[in-house]
């Protein structure tokens, strides 16, 4: 800038065409140029200082640049003309070179003169949105990075092979670190339960890459389980660079724990509203048990007097003739202790406690594998045939009065991978509404409806159906049948969750299927399908 | 001998009742059905004594059973024996079961308790009176009590205190409360010390379904007034007795038998006011006319009085026989047994010291206090104290009142 202040005012000087002699001092045009240069500088730098501030200061700190770039300018100019010395001489001037500043010349020059200014001012114009541009661009990149790693939700990037590559301190608190880098110094398979399992959900972001809301039980550092409710989305790797997973989390482990409560509060409510029925079914045997034990009682006292008196009198014919007082005496014990009846009747009596006792085992053994509480959370092979039988043991006090129940059971039908426990809840709720459609076609009446459950093997999948004879399920309501707190049942036979919860228990906890088939007046038929391998490898990223 | 039908539906339980109650067979003949429709087949055929039956049996349940022998044969003493501990399918049977069972129940209690019933029925089940108490379903209660009660058993935390003072204020629901109480079904038979204690056991569920579901309590509105029968009156009265046989006392009787005894010395009136309210107002008439007690016109038209037919229900319903005997005797405790005599002569000189501030001066027709009572109960050397004490309790009742 001071060089080119210089250079313009010596060209300056060079161009006039004066009839004298010119000489410079060196030493005021070395201070001339220098000057230029230092308050050029100066200004300057004032000048991009002011860039960076804003506001009412920086409207005075240009005003102050400005001054100091205008005092460059003269202060360059009159060093410069100190610089000079005319020595007046009368060579004659050679206009040969010479132009003469018509009004045209001088039009030409300002118009130049605003370009230069036009081009100055846009240059400035950009120069300066470009900054504002760069500093956005950081600041905002700040911001997002800021959002990223503050965000409450977990935030991870992670490489199909298992490397995380970035991630937030949600994220690492959520599986039990820390910080950031201790997660991230760990692979992601550590984060499973199941190895599989994320094989499985890389599987179905080849075809869907993004799953939204996907429930899935992973692991802590200590090795507990923690529940994320997931979004994951696969991005693509630019320039042949591999792919990478974006996952978001959020910790649901406090909701599924409220979840897991409340089914199993509605399993503990389905057995209260079973005790009273179950109670009656052992106390029905324990009666006559303990009526025909009373009876044994008193029989063996009998029996003992009469082998006493038949004792007295072997003991008198061994010594020869007895007496017939003796023998008399034997005689009316055997009719008091009443000997014909207890003949017919101890044995009858014996048997009927034998059977008595029976029941009652059969009953607590039904009761406790009915009961059972899924051990862990992960699926079993359980015999369906098995759980059905033990649902009609111990709901047999619920239908017994209305129904003959059948049971028609597949001798092939293969384990299943299930939550043996829960599918006993549905088994149950199918039984005691097809109990309560019945009731109300039989009430009043001495007949009896019919429940029939039916299992059997179609292929890779295992059927259920509860059919009834009840009053069928009439065609305003059918589609409401599994919806929450829907009930057509009086007061205090059912809240209207049975099937709700029995349709959360199939689809959702085991990838099957729940249908019904209905026609008022003649009954209806429910069928639960269930795959035998358990749930699919979706279904398993789900529950 | 008794003639005592039992119902099942299950075959066992019959077969292991006729072995258990053989030893029985020279007192009771039993009969068997397994259900309610070849039960009231069998009834219709030849009358028995006492039905037993179970409460859960196809078509017809035992509450429903018990319904139609109730309407058909009320003579008929009705016993509930059953596995089923549904409360809901229990309040269904209250109202006409006279008591309850709980499966499994030892057969030598059973062999008790039917011993225990058909002694009553012998005692004092004169046939008509037999009829009326067994045709009896809901006892009635003072309209004040009955409304105070449902308000109370609506709210959603009902106060024990009272609960208990509402319940107490009334004989007809003490008496539920206190055969309820006693009965099998809610665990080990034992003596129930108060009103507070069979209110504490029963529970205010209990209590709500007795008052706003089943048939077992009603209000007291009868359409034509009963001739000297006042429902608040009865209910001051019977409360005054209890209070002041309670402290009358006596060696060695129990002051908590004495004053359930006391409240609850009248409930054959109720009774009567219920099954007989005609005939009822017709004896307080003649005996008003006639300036008799009113038990003896009872006695003439129903061959024995209010105090008997009290006793019946109250031992049908399975009250402590202390209890029953001193409320059956409380006219005439000469006529007690001679254990049973003081509590029933605590009771008859309440009663009669009850009316003193009622009518002083005045002694109730040939009813002067017998010496011979006077005498059992300390002598002659209390009677100012019992007056006092008398007058105090009917001070502070009016006061509470």
């Amino acid at each position: 800038m001071g060089a080119g202040i210089a250079g313009m005012h010596y060209t300056g000087m060079a161009a006039m065409r004066l009839s004298a002699d010119c000489r410079f001092d060196p030493m005021l045009v070395t201070v001339s140029v220098v000057l230029a240069i230092v308050i050029s500088l100066v200004a300057l730098s004032l000048a991009f200082r002011v860039r960076e501030e804003s506001g009412r200061r920086l409207w005075r700190q240009k005003a102050v640049s400005a001054v100091v770039m205008g005092v460059a300018i003269p202060i360059m100019h009159y060093t410069g003309m100190a610089a000079a010395h005319y020595t007046a001489s009368d060579a004659t001037v050679d206009l040969s070179h010479a132009v003469k500043a018509s009004s045209l010349g001088v039009a030409a020059v300002t118009l130049v003169t605003l370009v230069v200014l036009a081009l100055a001012i846009v240059t400035s114009v950009f120069d300066r949105r470009l900054t504002a541009q760069r500093s956005e661009l950081r600041s905002a990149e700040e911001r997002y990075r800021e959002l990223f790693l503050r965000s409450p939700a977990g935030m991870i990037r992670v490489t199909e092979d298992g490397r995380i590559l970035d991630c937030n301190l949600a994220m690492a608190r959520m599986f039990g670190f820390d910080t950031r880098e201790e997660l991230m110094a760990t692979p992601m398979a550590e984060r499973y339960f199941d190895g599989g399992e994320r094989d499985a959900l890389i599987a179905r972001l080849a075809e869907q890459p993004t799953t939204a809301d996907l429930e899935r039980r992973l692991r802590r550092k200590d090795g507990s389980p923690v529940w994320l409710l997931t979004t994951i989305r696969v991005v693509e790797g630019r320039n042949g660079e591999p792919r990478v997973f974006d996952g978001m989390m959020i910790d649901i482990s406090d909701k599924k724990r409220y979840q897991i409560g409340l089914l199993h509060a509605q399993k503990l409510e389905a057995v209260g509203e079973l005790a009273a029925g179950i109670a009656h079914e052992i106390n029905t045997p324990i009666q006559f048990v303990s009526d025909n034990t009373r009876f044994l009682q008193e029989s063996f006292a009998a029996v003992s007097q009469m082998i006493a008196a038949s004792d007295e009198v072997r003991a008198q014919a061994e010594h020869g003739p007895v007496d017939p007082v003796v023998l008399d005496r034997a005689a009316s014990v055997q009719l008091n202790a009443d000997w014909a009846y207890l003949q017919s009747e101890v044995p009858k009596a014996l048997d009927q406690m034998l059977d008595g006792l029976g029941r009652v085992a059969k009953i607590v053994r039904a009761m406790k594998e009915f009961s059972h509480v899924d051990q862990s959370t992960d699926m079993a092979a359980a015999d369906i045939n098995r759980a059905i039988e033990n649902t009609l043991v111990v709901a047999r006090n619920e239908y017994k009065y209305v129904a003959v129940a059948e049971a028609q059971l597949a001798s092939d039908l293969p384990p299943v991978m299930c939550h043996i426990g829960d599918l006993n809840q549905v088994f149950l709720n199918l039984v005691i509404n097809a109990a309560h459609a019945i009731e109300d076609v039989v009430a009043g009446t001495d007949q009896l409806g019919r429940i029939e459950v039916r299992t059997k093997r179609d292929g890779d999948w295992v059927e259920i159906d509860v059919s009834d004879t009840g009053t069928g399920i009439p065609e305003a309501v059918r589609n409401k049948v599994f919806d929450p707190f829907f009930t057509t049942k009086g007061v205090g036979r059912g809240s209207g969750q049975g099937l709700t919860l029995a349709r959360a228990i199939v689809v959702e906890k085991h990838d099957g299927q729940i249908s019904f088939d209905t026609e008022v007046g003649k009954g209806s038929t429910f069928r639960v399908r269930l795959p035998v391998r358990g749930r699919g490898p979706a279904a398993a990223l789900a529950a | 001998m008794k003639r005592i039908l039992f119902v099942d539906d299950e075959p066992n339980i019959l077969d292991g009742l006729r072995r258990a109650l053989r030893p029985q067979r020279d007192r009771w003949q039993m009969a068997f059905a397994s259900s309610g429709p070849q039960a009231l087949e069998m009834l219709a055929s030849e009358s028995c004594d006492m039905i037993v039956s179970d409460m859960r049996m196809p078509g017809m349940d035992g509450a429903a059973l018990l319904a139609s022998v109730c309407e058909r044969h009320p003579a008929v003493i009705r016993i509930i024996l059953s596995g089923y501990t549904d409360l809901t399918a229990f309040m269904c049977a209250v109202p006409v079961a006279h008591q309850f069972f709980l499966k499994p129940c030892d057969p030598l209690l059973l062999r008790e308790a039917i011993d225990h019933q058909t002694s009553v029925a012998d005692r004092y089940g004169y046939p008509p009176v037999a009829e009326l108490v067994g045709s009896l379903r809901a006892l009635p209660v003072a309209p004040h009590a009955y409304q105070e009660l449902r308000r109370e058993v609506a709210e959603s935390h009902p106060s024990l205190d009272h609960l208990v003072k509402v319940v107490t204020s009334d004989v007809g629901v003490s008496t539920r409360a206190l055969q309820l109480a006693h009965s099998a079904f809610f665990g080990q038979r034992q003596d129930i010390a108060d009103i507070r204690a069979a209110v504490a056991r029963l529970g205010s569920d209990i209590l709500r379904h007795l008052v706003l579901a089943a048939d077992t309590l009603r209000s007291f509105e009868p359409a034509t007034a009963i001739h000297g029968f006042d429902i608040d009156d009865f209910q001051r009265h019977s409360h005054l007795v209890g209070t002041i046989a309670e402290r009358v006392g006596g060696a060695g009787l129990q002051a908590h038998v004495l004053y359930k005894a006391g409240l609850l010395h009248d409930v054959g009136k109720l009774v009567l006011a219920d099954r007989a309210p005609d005939q009822f107002g017709q004896a307080q008439k003649i005996a008003r006319a006639e300036g008799r007690p009113s038990h003896q016109v009872e006695e003439e038209m129903f061959g024995v009085s209010h105090a008997e037919i009290g006793a019946y229900l109250l031992g049908l319903w399975g009250l402590p026989p202390a209890i029953v005997e001193a409320v059956a005797h409380h006219h005439h405790p000469e006529r007690a047994s001679d254990d049973q005599r003081p509590a029933a002569a605590a009771l008859y000189l309440a009663d009669y010291l009850a009316r003193l501030p009622e009518a002083p001066g005045i002694t109730r027709g040939s009813e002067a206090p017998d010496a011979h009572i006077v005498a059992l109960l300390g002598g002659p050397a209390m009677w100012s104290t019992w007056t006092e004490l008398a007058l105090n309790a009917a001070r502070l009742g009016a006061q509470h009142a």
